[in-house]
């Protein structure tokens, strides 16, 4: 975990850079008042460049003071241990993957037929065996947010290009 | 006696009643879907009290704003997403209770806390109008900002543990708050040529990603499908007894207090008093070591806070004719297409209105007790179906009410990539609350600090001149002062216990 | 009771209103349904407008108007939904300088270019005001307050992009005099700074400062309009009181480019009707909005001009 905190660190400190470098675009206007549009995003970006330094100066304070009292503490390695396996953090991603092709299907097959995929994706993909029930999930599911938010809310989700096909 | 005339001829009428019923009920619906905030429900509902009585309207979308607020709590608490940005502070507690079977009680309490804020605030709201519009006039550039600063310096209070990674997320979230159009200027920022990001990045998208997204990826990430960590499932919704009711009396008050100051201030509003309510009511309690581990006060004080908060808030709405927040200038849009004009004549002109009101806010908040208690039993009996449909059924609950807010595909972008960041700070222990705290309060730190030294041409001196600025800064300055000493004696004990 | 949605039910709404005043005057137009789309929430001002229209043109054109609000983006999404719809003249937009601002501030995939203007109906007239206490009696009074103690004066207007921004930026050009401009999250705040103290002085639309107005809490001294508003007591111009600023806050509709022509005649006629019915003219003088109808050619026109000075005035402030 203190590795992976080093990395995130490192990231944070980019990120700060960046994100100065980006305030430091922005343009003066002389509407801006004393302090300019880009004044709190430039303490922002240091702020977030010295507290990443810090906490990677705390994490490496850590490890070697978790060191210096000796390798084999094995407390302390079980909690310096990121929690969760790489398989485990893999599996989580493929929630947001599934999501994605959500996004991706959306515009073309419009909100209905849309839902009832996604809900018969991460039911499976969260350990429901395929089976006719996965398949009434689905398009039960489908139907009923499509009422909801469709016809009783009257929210304009995509429609696809079913409406097309009746020209 | 007039007063109490009107309101007791609103409770009779059978369009009045209902209309408070219709719209609490509709309104627990609209704020536990995530998504469907409290203004977008009463929006959605507003074309259908075109044709009320102008009082059955006002009744009606005051109903839907209560409701919503306290429905909110509902996912909050079952499924660890803020149906509600006000709810966001009743994650932390109520979704733990859940997690230890003891979900029922946390609902229970929430609808129990939010009512009694709910009558108390009303009887302020009668009692205390014009002192506390009096409040509202009070607060010039350096108080908002004082304000808003207080509730940034909750940040270190909030760091359980690690105070430099509670920074961190708080300047982030802070970050995340310059997004958009400058407050003063007008020009746009980090915008990137993307329109979608003209109007800032809206917070509940953030909580959805960093709260729900990320909970639901946790849960697939188990092999066994995951049961999150809930070892009993929940059978009924408990009601807290009244010797309960009374230990947590602290609580109930904080919150309560905090929301009626906090309602009539524009801008404040139920976010912030949930998050100070929570705050306060951890400093001063006997246990605040069980804060964020299930502590049943962590419920009550943001709840009743938020509740609180609907009475208050329509002090500036009906006194001049100004909103406080989206749901009251949606309330406000509503009464001007009757051809009512809210203001300092509103009591004088319409009493029948005004009192009538507060005849149809007791209903209201009566209407959310019965109604929240009829609502539980289905939300329990959802939350309780086997897990792969569960988790698939929130996400397509999440990935549908983003769609509402803007109706663009852009927003659900920035949810996924929220929940991948929130399942990070989860894997390393980065707090969420800062992260919050900082989008919430950007915006008002901002632009009210550049405000005030616009108007003194950059002394600083006013902070400290404005009496309230001066007093909301001094208690800012007190929750970091001891933050920082508790985070200092903290890192001497573990370097103590680690050579010890 | 909320099993219908809000478009079905606006739209059974508007065919209600077209029955009962049956008789339709004017030519056939090409569609049945209208939609007029706006980027203000429903409550808001220009919803209310539109809704107005909705209800009053309805029977004089004899179509049903169903009023649709697509918010984000600062207008950008509601443009895009009227630009990409069909040309057959079934869909408008209420169109208000704001659009035409977020088209310039920001790099929106649809500007008001890909849009025409189809008529104007009003002018909200932007005016100054102060609290009924106050010394200052006329423009005059401020500006040699002003300058007498420069940033003694804080002027409170709405939002930074906005019109009562920009001309209380002129007007100290115009009188070579320095205020504080102080901006805010809306109207409704600017108008909380004048009543606290915070600022001396205010910018406003006549509709907003109208609870505040009749309870006696705040006056107002000039209007930025061609001629004296009605309705407001006997208030003189800015031009009048020698400071030739005038402010067309227009509002409008707009529609996709290069609609059919009869589509236009058909709202250029019905519009100049609306302007005379007695009913739609009492609502929208107790509004405090001017009759500034304008055809389509005097409509384009009059955007060119205003895109002209916003671009100027964004040129000499470095806002972009």
């Amino acid at each position: 975990m203190r590795k992976a905190t080093l990395a995130v660190s490192a990231a944070l400190f980019v990120l700060a850079v960046a994100y100065w470098l980006a305030a430091d675009a922005i343009p003066a206007s002389r509407l801006a008042g004393q302090v300019g549009a880009d004044g709190l995003p430039k303490l922002l970006g240091l702020a977030l460049g010295v507290l990443s330094l810090l906490l990677a100066g705390q994490t490496l304070f850590e490890m070697r003071r978790a060191a210096a009292a000796g390798g084999g503490d094995d407390q302390d390695k079980g909690e310096d241990r990121l929690p969760g396996s790489w398989r485990e953090h893999l599996r989580a991603l493929g929630l947001i993957g599934i999501g994605v092709g959500y996004l991706l299907v959306l515009p073309h097959l419009g909100y209905m037929v849309s839902a009832g995929l996604l809900l018969a994706a991460v039911a499976t993909y969260a350990g429901l065996k395929p089976s006719p029930a996965t398949l009434l999930f689905a398009a039960g599911g489908g139907i009923l947010f499509y009422l909801i938010f469709v016809k009783i809310l009257q929210i304009p989700l995509p429609a696809g290009f079913w409406p097309g096909l009746l020209r | 006696m007039d007063g109490l005339t009107y309101a007791l001829t609103a409770v009779t009428t059978p369009s009045t009643v209902l209309a408070a019923a219709g719209g609490v009920l509709w309104g627990i619906l609209g704020g536990a879907l995530p998504g469907l905030s409290p203004s977008i429900a009463m929006a959605l509902l507003l074309p259908f009290t075109f044709d009320m009585s102008p009082l059955a309207a006002i009744i009606m979308l005051t109903g839907v704003y209560i409701g919503a607020e306290y429905g909110g709590s509902i996912p909050a608490i079952l499924i660890r997403t803020p149906g509600t940005n006000a709810a966001a502070a009743t994650v932390i507690d109520g979704y733990t209770l859940h997690q230890q079977g003891r979900g029922g009680e946390a609902l229970g309490l929430s609808l129990v806390a939010g009512t009694i804020a709910g009558l108390v605030g009303l009887i302020c709201l009668v009692l205390l109008t014009a002192p506390l519009s009096a409040l509202a006039l009070y607060f010039k550039p350096p108080a908002y900002f004082a304000l808003a600063f207080l509730g940034l310096s909750i940040i270190a209070a909030l760091s359980e543990g690690s105070l430099v990674k509670g920074l961190i997320m708080g300047v982030i979230g802070l970050m995340v708050s310059t997004v958009g159009t400058d407050p003063l200027s007008g020009v746009t920022r980090f915008t990137f040529d993307e329109p979608d990001l003209l109007g800032g990045i809206d917070y509940i998208f953030v909580m959805l990603g960093v709260f729900a997204v990320a909970e639901l990826m946790s849960k697939v990430a188990e092999k066994d499908g995951g049961d999150g960590g809930i070892t009993k499932t929940v059978a009924r919704v408990k009601l807290p007894s009244l010797q309960k009711l009374w230990e947590l009396r602290r609580a109930q008050a904080i919150g309560t207090a905090v929301g009626i100051i906090e309602g009539p201030i524009p801008g404040a509003g139920g976010t912030v008093a949930a998050f100070l309510s929570y705050n306060e009511t951890k400093r001063w309690s006997k246990t605040p070591e069980k804060f964020g581990k299930g502590s049943e006060e962590g419920v009550v004080a943001p709840e009743a806070a938020n509740n609180a908060v609907t009475s208050s808030a329509l002090i500036p709405t009906l006194s001049f004719g100004i909103p406080g927040s989206n749901s009251m200038a949606i309330l406000l849009g509503g009464l001007l297409i009757h051809g009512i004009q809210p203001g300092p004549m509103l009591l004088s002109s319409r009493p029948d209105l005004v009192y009538g009101l507060f005849g149809g806010l007791f209903m209201s908040n009566i209407f959310m007790l019965i109604f929240g208690l009829l609502v539980l039993g289905p939300a329990i009996w959802l939350v309780n179906r086997p897990k792969p449909y569960l988790t698939a059924g929130i996400f397509m609950v999440v990935l549908s009410g983003i769609y509402v807010i803007n109706q663009s595909l852009f927003d659900f972008w920035i949810v996924l990539a929220a929940g991948i960041i929130g399942y990070g700070m989860r894997l390393l222990k980065f707090p969420v609350l800062p992260l919050i705290l900082g989008i919430v309060l950007g915006y008002m730190v901002e632009s009210n600090y550049r405000r005030s030294l616009l108007l003194t041409n950059g002394e600083h001196r006013v902070f400290f001149e404005n009496p309230l600025s001066l007093g909301l800064l001094i208690c800012a300055g007190l929750i970091i002062g001891m933050a920082i000493l508790s985070e200092i004696r903290r890192f001497r004990r573990s370097g103590v216990e680690v050579h010890g | 009771m909320k099993h219908h949605g809000i478009r079905g039910l606006l739209g059974a709404a508007a065919v209600a209103a077209s029955l009962v005043a049956a008789p339709p005057v004017l030519a056939d137009y090409p569609v049945q349904t209208v939609r007029l789309i706006t980027h203000s929430s429903p409550g808001g001002g220009m919803d209310v407008f539109l809704r107005k229209i909705g209800q009053h043109l309805g029977p004089i054109m004899g179509v049903h108007f169903v009023v649709e609000s697509v918010t984000g983006s600062g207008g950008a999404a509601a443009m895009a939904a009227v630009a990409n719809g069909p040309k057959d003249g079934s869909v408008f937009y209420g169109s208000t300088p704001t659009h035409i601002i977020t088209s310039l501030l920001s790099n929106p995939s649809v500007t008001y270019e890909e849009m025409e203007p189809v008529v104007n109906l009003f002018n909200d007239p932007q005016t100054v005001y102060v609290l009924t206490e106050s010394p200052y009696q006329t423009l005059g009074d401020v500006v040699a307050a002003a300058k007498e103690n420069p940033s003694s004066i804080v002027v409170s207007v709405s939002t930074p992009g906005s019109l009562d921004r920009q001309v209380m930026e002129e007007f100290q050009t115009l009188t070579d005099s320095s205020m504080i401009v102080l901006t805010h999250d809306g109207g409704g705040d600017a108008i909380l700074s004048v009543l606290n103290g915070t600022a001396q002085v205010g910018v406003s639309e006549i509709a907003e400062l109208r609870g505040q107005m009749e309870a006696g809490k705040v006056r107002i001294i000039a209007t930025y309009t061609d001629e004296r508003v009605p309705g407001i007591g006997d208030v003189p111009t800015a031009k009048e009181q020698g400071y030739d600023l005038v402010i067309s806050k227009f509002r409008g509709i707009a529609g996709a480019k290069d609609l059919p022509p009869e589509v236009i005649a058909a709202w250029e006629e019905g519009v100049a009707k609306l302007m005379e019915d007695p009913e739609f003219r009492a609502w929208y003088e107790a509004e405090g909005l001017q009759n500034a109808y304008q055809t389509q050619a005097e409509a384009v026109a009059a955007r060119e001009a205003f895109v002209t000075s916003l671009q100027a005035f964004f040129e000499k402030f470095d806002i972009n």
